[in-house]
C-alpha cells in the first residue's frame, strides 16, 4: 500500500509571510529545529525555501523522509539528531526557526547552548524566530483537562501548571472508541518550562542575538494573554 | 426533545451514574447544612424548623438538618436517590424526622401528602433550577410558596451566569470513585443557557466503560434575573450571598439567594 504523501502544516502561509516581512524571502535557507514530523518544513519548501528539518525523534524523521512528494525533494532535507548535537549542519542558514516551544525543555544552560550553536550556523544578518507556549495564557484561565477526537481515537490531555517552577506538565492518555466505550491504548507525557518573554529575550541576547520583536503571533499581533503561543524574532548581533 | 427531558433519563432511567456524584458530595453536606442553617437563622428561621428540601437527592442537606433537630420533607425525581436518602437518614438515626418522597418538583401538590406543611423554609440547592426553562422555574418557585407559611423563607443556590462567563471551561474531567465524567459544554449567551454533554464511564483497569451520555442543558441566571424571578413568583427578595457561609456575592461566586414569603 502506498504511503500517503506528507501534507504541509496549516500555519505555513502565515509563517512564510512573517519571514518575508522580516527580510527572509522565499529561496532563503532555513533551519527548522525541532521540525516534529516535518509538515511545516514541507510547506515552507513548497513555498520556495530551502529547508533543513531537524528533530530528535528518529521515527518521525524516517516517516517524513519517505513521504516527501517528489517536486520539493531537492529543497528539503530531514535529519534525526539529538538536541545537544543541533545544528550539526554546515549552513550557513538565512534563518533559524525554533518553534513548538523549542526552549524550556531542558535547563537554561541547554537553551543558551542551543541558541549559541544555531547562531554560529547562520549567515551574517541571519534571522531567528522562536515560538513558545504563553505562560500568561495558561495562568489566565487554568484548564486542567481537554479532550480531542481524531477518527476513532480519543486523546485526553491533563494539564498542571506549577506557578512556583513555571513547569507545565502535560499527560496524554490515548483511547480507541469502541462503541461508546474507551479502550486504553497508550500514554505519553511531557514537562515544559513556560518562559516569560523577558526570559527568552535574555537567553537570546546572552547567546549573541539582538531581539527585534516580541509578538502575539505570526501576524505580528500585540502580545496578549488570550493567545496560546507567542513569537520572538532576533537577528545576529 | 423538550427542555429538561434529560432529567428523567439521568436521574431515573440511568440513576446509578449520578448516584456516584451524590455519594461523593455527601461528606461536604454536613458543613454546608450547618452553614446554611446559620445563615437562615439571621433571617429568623426558628429552631427546630419545618423544612422542605426539593430536590433532595440522597438527603445530604436534609438529613443533616434533621440531625440538628429540624423536621424535613424532601422530594426528588429519582426513586433510587429517595430510597438512598431514607437509608442514609436511618443510618444517621433521624429516620423519624425526615420524610423523603419520589416526585416531580414541577408538581409538588402531587408529590406531597395533603397535610404537608406549612414549612418555615424551602430549599432548592445545587443548581436544581433552570432545567426546564424560565417559565417553569417561575411555576416551581410559586409552587414552593404554596407550602411555606407567610413570612417563611426560600433559599435557592445556583450557578451564577457571571461566574460562568468568567470561568467557563468547555471540557472538564471528574472522577467520583470509579466513575469518570467527561463534560463538554458550550455557553449559549444569547439564550443564557448552558448546553452540556456529560459522558459517564466506569473505570475498568485503564479502560473507560460507558454508562450513559446525558445532555443536561439548563438556563443560567445572573443575580438580577434571579431576583426578578423571585418577585414574579411571589417571593420578596431578601438578600444574596456567594456561599452557604454568607460571604458576599460577586461575579466570581455562585448565587445563594434568600427570599421571604
Amino acid at each position: 500500500m502506498a504511503v500517503p504523501a506528507l501534507r504541509p502544516g496549516l500555519e505555513v502561509p502565515e509563517i512564510a509571510a512573517f519571514l518575508e516581512r522580516h527580510g527572509v524571502p522565499a529561496g532563503g535557507r532555513l533551519l527548522d529545529a525541532p521540525c516534529g514530523i516535518g509538515r511545516r518544513a514541507l510547506g515552507l519548501a513548497e513555498h520556495g525555501y530551502r529547508v533543513t528539518g531537524l528533530d530528535a525523534n528518529e521515527i518521525g524523521i524516517e516517516a517524513a523522509r519517505t513521504r516527501v512528494p517528489p517536486p520539493v525533494r531537492e529543497r528539503l532535507r530531514y535529519e534525526a539528531r539529538p538536541r545537544e548535537a543541533w545544528p550539526g549542519e554546515p549552513g550557513p542558514f538565512d534563518a533559524v526557526l525554533c518553534l513548538d516551544h523549542a526552549l524550556g525543555r531542558g535547563t537554561a544552560a541547554e537553551d543558551l547552548g542551543l541558541l549559541a550553536r544555531v547562531r554560529a550556523a547562520v549567515a551574517p544578518g541571519g534571522f531567528l524566530a522562536v515560538e513558545m507556549l504563553h505562560r500568561d495564557f495558561f495562568a489566565l484561565r487554568p484548564k486542567p483537562f481537554a479532550f480531542h477526537v481524531v477518527g476513532a481515537m480519543e486523546q485526553h490531555e491533563f494539564r498542571t501548571l506549577d506557578p512556583i517552577t513555571g513547569v507545565l506538565d502535560l499527560t496524554w492518555k490515548f483511547y480507541e472508541r469502541v462503541g461508546e466505550d474507551l479502550k486504553h491504548r497508550a500514554d505519553s507525557a511531557v514537562s515544559l518550562r513556560l518562559l516569560a518573554p523577558h526570559e527568552v529575550r535574555g537567553l537570546c541576547e546572552g547567546a549573541g542575538w539582538r531581539v527585534e520583536s516580541v509578538a502575539g503571533g505570526w501576524r505580528d499581533e500585540p502580545l496578549k494573554p488570550e493567545r496560546r503561543t507567542w513569537v520572538l524574532s532576533a537577528r545576529v548581533k | 426533545m423538550a427542555a429538561g427531558d434529560w432529567t428523567e433519563d439521568l436521574f431515573v432511567r440511568h440513576d446509578e451514574a449520578f448516584l456516584a456524584v451524590h455519594e461523593h458530595a455527601w461528606a461536604a453536606g454536613e458543613e454546608q447544612a450547618r452553614d446554611l442553617r446559620g445563615l437562615l437563622e439571621r433571617f429568623g428561621l426558628p429552631r427546630p424548623a419545618m423544612i422542605l428540601d426539593v430536590p433532595c437527592g440522597i438527603g445530604r442537606h436534609g438529613t443533616r438538618l434533621a440531625k440538628m433537630g429540624d423536621h424535613v420533607v424532601g422530594v426528588d425525581l429519582s426513586p433510587r436517590y429517595v430510597a438512598r436518602a431514607r437509608e442514609r437518614a436511618a443510618q444517621e438515626g433521624v429516620g423519624d424526622r425526615v420524610t423523603y418522597l419520589a416526585g416531580d418538583m414541577r408538581r409538588l401538590r402531587e408529590a406531597l401528602p395533603a397535610d404537608a406543611g406549612p414549612f418555615d423554609a424551602a430549599l432548592n440547592v445545587w443548581t436544581s433550577l433552570g432545567y426546564y426553562g424560565e417559565a417553569v422555574d417561575e411555576e416551581i418557585l410559586r409552587g414552593f410558596g404554596e407550602f411555606v407559611r407567610p413570612g417563611g423563607l426560600l433559599a435557592v443556590y445556583v450557578v451564577n451566569r457571571d461566574f460562568v462567563v468568567r470561568h467557563h471551561l468547555d471540557q472538564v474531567y471528574e472522577t467520583y470513585g470509579d466513575v469518570v465524567v467527561i463534560h463538554e459544554s458550550r455557553l449559549d449567551l444569547e439564550a443564557s443557557w448552558m448546553r452540556n454533554e456529560w459522558r459517564f464511564f466506569r473505570k475498568r483497569g485503564d479502560d473507560l466503560n460507558h454508562l450513559v451520555t446525558s445532555h443536561p442543558d439548563h438556563r443560567i441566571y445572573s443575580l438580577h434575573e434571579l431576583r426578578s424571578l423571585f418577585e414574579r413568583s411571589g417571593w420578596t427578595f431578601e438578600a444574596a450571598f456567594g456561599d452557604f457561609r454568607g460571604n458576599p456575592v460577586s461575579w466570581d461566586t455562585p448565587l445563594l439567594a434568600i427570599g421571604r414569603r
